[in-house]
């Protein structure tokens, strides 16, 4: 009956407002209600006691705060996304970079967070954090309670005390007397009593640190932006090149790949790629450390003694943007990420030594890195 | 009345406007270019004057279905019409387009309403009436003269939450042929609210660093009627605007500097005159925009570690003629030239990187109004551009308005229309990833709709519903490049379409008049082919930041001189990757939003002033627009305005 009432009532001309009126507050309160949840990252225990795999950082987007870590278990082929998010709650950060295990700790390095945080390597629950670090990239453990951080921005490496978790001095790699923010540090590899690092950004060299005096005692030239560097079985560095780009400061050359006698610390082959528009990206070697694999475009492999570069990759891109490169220290598989377009998730795929297929995951945004438990 | 029988033209963008609404019927010779049909809407003076004291963003955010993208309170802010990007979004200042030459955007949290007495908002192809590329749409602001008035003044004092304060001053003077304006304000705020950081374990509550703001300007008027028929205007804005840029929600590095500051000056002059069969508008302006960005780190030791130094400056002078020409009873033809300069550097210090780059743009545009019958209005726009010896294909435009019977306000309209969108001075030229291959963006669009208005004893009731769909060819996106750097590139094909729906009701009950609004949008906005540059996987995925269902409601009362004023903002999840995972770690939760103010005029010593008192966040939300960007909790506003 009162629907009908309603009914009637539209006939008359007021009729229409008066209907419109508890419409529009309908609609209001309705609205009303909703209520935002900020709070919406899912917790749930991980353990991975007894598990071997390989952390998978994830870069995620700069100033997105997207980054995140996955675990791939090497024997089940589960993976697992978010793991750090997982176990605390909380984002891991922006532009998550490199991350270490030592003494079964965990630590994950948060380039734009500038932060390093430091979790149990099988619970992976937070343990503390290292603030205030300017722009760190990776870590190397000199003994159990000092660690070396090296930086994008800082011009220096930062000292750790691990017990501490604070900074506890620097190394100073540049000034502000030079130009274009040199130098910067990549990638740490220590060689019996020295640990060098590539200058990768806006620059053409790699460093030398002597960890009795804790400075720099030399600097070897390389080729524009030497982005990556491993440390082979006779303890040669091997340098991958990108080349800059143009319009860059420092100018643009061919991409190239270079050997480091630690000895002479000097430059002993030089490899150029063939054009300036070739993609180069990370090195490694096998636990031998005598076969070498790099990404230009394709991923490569070679021996430590062949004096060219591979005419034929050992894997093809086939379309695929090749970011992180790493080689399972038992049993020679490699694994490369995917980034895809840089604005979704990426993908790890495993090979055989020899690039057959074996595997492939989807892990989250911008593959960076990986690290082996 | 009579004007409603004659059929509609357009909207057009007067002072007097009584509502958010797409039927306004105006004068049939002043359509000067406008075109039937298309959607646009005014935004209500009322509604702008009740806000002064914010900024456009903020009316915008609550009061039309425009997407605001926010990096928080006070900070850079860019609008989002119909799914398409920020650049898509053409703002014009009495006619002056003031969207970067640089990036092709708009920052819309520096102007001042103090300085604005029009807004109207033209979506899509409505747009094309005053310049190519807005995609998306435009947004028009006029400051317009106050002719009733001799002299007058008003001071408007505000303080609120977190240490923000807020003056202003406009005046009018001079009577007769001249007019002179002047207005000026400054805002400050600390802005350091607390907020539950929830991305640090224990979520601990903090307060916001380094996100404090200052903005000062002035707007000088001066108009002159040589006749009835004729006039000429100079209007100068000058601007400054100094704002620190907070971190992270997950940041752990308290050691940095890092502060943006613009400087934006406008100007344009105008001759305008009227007449029976011609008319002509004839404007040259000059706009200048200083953008400097600093940001350090520093040391363990406290030492300045320079990461990024840069400064973005672009001058422009934009030159443009317009004549209407009524050419019989229902025929109006309407030809626009433009002739635009543009002179941009940007340099970035401690790298060295950067670009010097100039760039003509020409236009002309020719648009026929035709009321055939008194029940159709149809326009045809042709359109050809000239960016540095590029010529882009015709653009073009045709849209209709029907009305479906002959005693009820009942319309149809819609349109069709092709529209480029040239890429940005950045886009083609930014060091480094400037890409000067960029094509430039190709819109084929269409829209429908249906619009009802009714009106009984005082009270109005308009209900519009339309459907859009754009074929966006060539969409321009920034992607991350495998030297580090970012890389526009074109997107074969975009296309964002949907369904916009809106209601506006005024109705008197008792001595209350009240004005309802409602909005709700559907967009989808998909990346159908990036032509090799993404995964077959983004192919059909939602555009990062833009969502799906947009919508709004604003109610105001006014009781004598009393007035409440209640507005609810709701859209939808956002993804923030092309792939649109639900993961919840990178996506933002669906966005609800109340705000109120209530307000009293009053008379004090002959002096009419008013008082006002805003709350922003009424339910105390903690939330986030942008990923991990901490946005205020509820927050006040106290506002006096004296007029002398």
């Amino acid at each position: 009956m009162m629907i009908h009432g309603t009914y009637v009532r539209v006939g008359n001309r007021t009729g229409h407002l008066t209907k419109f009126f508890p419409l529009m507050l309908i609609i209001a309160t309705t609205l009303l209600f909703g209520c935002m949840d900020d709070d919406v990252l899912p917790v749930s225990p991980v353990d991975l006691f007894g598990s071997r795999g390989v952390f998978i950082i994830n870069e995620g987007n700069y100033l997105y705060g997207n980054s995140s870590l996955s675990y791939y278990d090497i024997e089940s082929g589960e993976v697992v996304n978010d793991i750090f998010s997982m176990a605390n709650g909380v984002p891991l950060g922006d532009v998550a970079y490199s991350m270490t295990l030592h003494n079964g700790k965990g630590y994950i390095v948060v380039n734009n967070s500038g932060c390093i945080h430091v979790v149990d390597a099988n619970t992976l629950l937070y343990e503390a954090t290292i603030e205030n670090l300017p722009s760190p990239r990776h870590m190397l453990f000199v003994d159990n309670d000092m660690a070396l951080v090296s930086d994008l921005y800082a011009r220096a490496i930062s000292i750790v005390n691990t017990s501490t978790y604070k900074v506890e001095g620097t190394i100073k790699t540049g000034d502000s007397s030079m130009p274009y923010y040199r130098h910067s540090s990549e990638h740490l590899i220590r060689v019996g009593n020295r640990v060098y690092t590539n200058s990768w950004s806006y620059d053409n060299q790699v460093l030398v640190i002597d960890l009795g005096q804790m400075q720099v005692v030399d600097s070897i030239r390389v080729g524009i932006q030497p982005l990556a560097m491993v440390k082979d079985k006779n303890e040669n560095l091997w340098v991958i090149n990108d080349g800059g780009f143009a319009g860059g400061p420092m100018g643009v050359e061919v991409p190239s790949l270079m050997r480091i006698n630690t000895t002479g610390n000097a430059v002993d082959l030089c490899l150029n790629f063939s054009a300036v528009t070739d993609a180069v990206g990370q090195l490694a070697t096998n636990a031998a450390g005598d076969s070498l694999y790099f990404i230009c475009n394709h991923l490569y492999a070679m021996s430590i003694y062949d004096t060219g570069l591979p005419a034929e990759p050992l894997i093809a891109r086939n379309g695929r943007t090749f970011r992180a490169l790493g080689v399972d220290s038992q049993t020679g598989d490699i694994y490369i990420s995917d980034a895809t377009d840089f604005m979704s998730e990426g993908k790890v795929y495993r090979y055989t030594s020899k690039g057959l297929p074996i595997d492939s995951i989807g892990v989250g945004i911008i593959p960076g890195n990986f690290c082996f438990n | 009345m009579l004007l409603n029988t004659v059929g509609a033209f357009a909207q057009h963008l007067v002072s007097d406007t009584i509502s958010l609404e797409g039927v306004t019927v105006y004068q049939r010779r002043q359509a000067s270019g406008l075109q039937a049909g298309i959607k646009s809407i005014s935004i209500d003076t009322l509604v702008i004057r009740e806000k002064q004291g914010l900024s456009l963003a903020e009316l915008l955010q609550d009061n039309s279905p425009i997407f605001i993208k926010t990096y928080g309170r006070g900070a850079t802010a860019t609008a989002s019409l119909r799914g398409t990007s920020a650049s898509h979004t053409k703002v014009y200042w009495n006619r002056l387009r003031i969207n970067s030459p640089m990036s092709g955007e708009a920052d819309f949290s520096i102007v001042p309403l103090y300085f604005v007495d029009d807004v109207a908002i033209h979506f899509g192809q409505s747009s094309m009436s005053f310049g190519s590329g807005g995609l998306g749409g435009s947004v028009n602001l006029q400051s317009t003269p106050n002719w009733g008035k001799q002299y007058g003044a008003k001071v408007y004092q505000s303080v609120g939450s977190y240490q923000t304060y807020s003056t202003a001053a406009t005046s009018t003077y001079g009577k007769g042929k001249l007019k002179a304006q002047t207005r000026l304000f400054r805002e400050a705020s600390e802005n350091s609210f607390s907020y539950r950081n929830t991305a640090k374990i224990n979520k601990p509550i903090e307060i916001q660093q380094n996100a404090d703001y200052l903005k000062y300007g002035v707007l000088q008027e001066v108009y002159y009627r040589y006749s009835e028929n004729s006039m000429l205007s100079a209007k100068a804005w000058a601007q400054r605007t100094d704002r620190g840029i907070p971190q992270l929600m997950t940041s752990f590095s308290a050691r940095e500097i890092n502060r943006q500051q613009d400087i934006n000056l406008n100007s344009i002059v105008e001759y305008r005159s009227g007449g029976e069969v011609v008319s002509w508008r004839v404007a040259s302006g000059l706009s200048h925009m200083n953008l400097t960005y600093d940001f350090s780190k520093l040391s363990v030791e406290g030492n300045l570690l320079p990461v990024l130094s840069t400064q973005s400056s672009s001058w422009s002078w934009y030159n443009r003629a317009s004549m209407d020409w009524v050419t019989n009873d229902w025929i109006t033809v309407n030809v626009q030239a433009e002739v635009n300069r543009h002179w941009v550097q940007s340099t970035e210090e401690i790298i060295g990187n950067g670009y010097i780059e100039n760039q003509t743009h020409s236009a002309l545009r020719a648009t026929l109004m035709a009321t055939p019958t008194d029940r159709l209005s149809l326009t045809t726009l042709v359109g050809e551009e000239v960016f540095s010896g590029f010529f882009t294909p015709l653009s073009a435009s045709f849209s209709f308005k029907y009305r479906l019977l002959d005693e009820k306000s009942l319309f149809a309209n819609g349109g069709y229309s092709r529209n480029f969108s040239y890429p940005s001075l950045n886009d083609l030229h930014w060091q480094p990833g400037g890409n000067p291959n960029l094509l430039p963006e190709d819109a084929q669009s269409w829209e429908v709709g249906l619009q009802h208005a009714f009106q009984y004893a005082g009270s109005q009731l308009n209900i519009e519903a339309n459907l859009f769909s754009s074929h966006i060819n060539n969409w321009i996106m920034w992607l991350p490049h495998l030297k580090g750097y970012w890389e526009p590139v074109n997107l074969t094909q975009v296309e964002a379409k949907g369904a916009e729906a809106s209601l506006s009701l005024n109705q008197q009950i008792g001595k209350v008049t009240l004005k309802m609004r409602g909005n709700y949008s559907y967009t989808k906005s998909t990346i159908e082919n990036a032509g090799g540059v993404m995964r077959p996987e983004a192919h059909g995925k939602q555009i990062p930041f833009i969502p799906v269902h947009s919508g709004g409601v604003a109610i105001n009362a006014l009781w004598r001189s009393f007035h409440v004023v209640y507005s609810f903002t709701h859209f939808s999840e956002r993804y923030t990757t092309t792939s649109n995972n639900p993961n919840s770690v990178r996506k933002l939760y669906p966005y609800y939003m109340s705000s109120a103010a209530v307000g009293w005029d009053f008379a004090l010593y002959n002096m009419p002033m008013g008082v006002q008192l805003r709350v922003d966040n009424i339910f105390n939300e903690s939330y986030q627009t942008i990923l991990w960007r901490p946005m205020p909790g509820r927050n006040y506003s106290f506002t006096l305005r004296v007029e002398l």
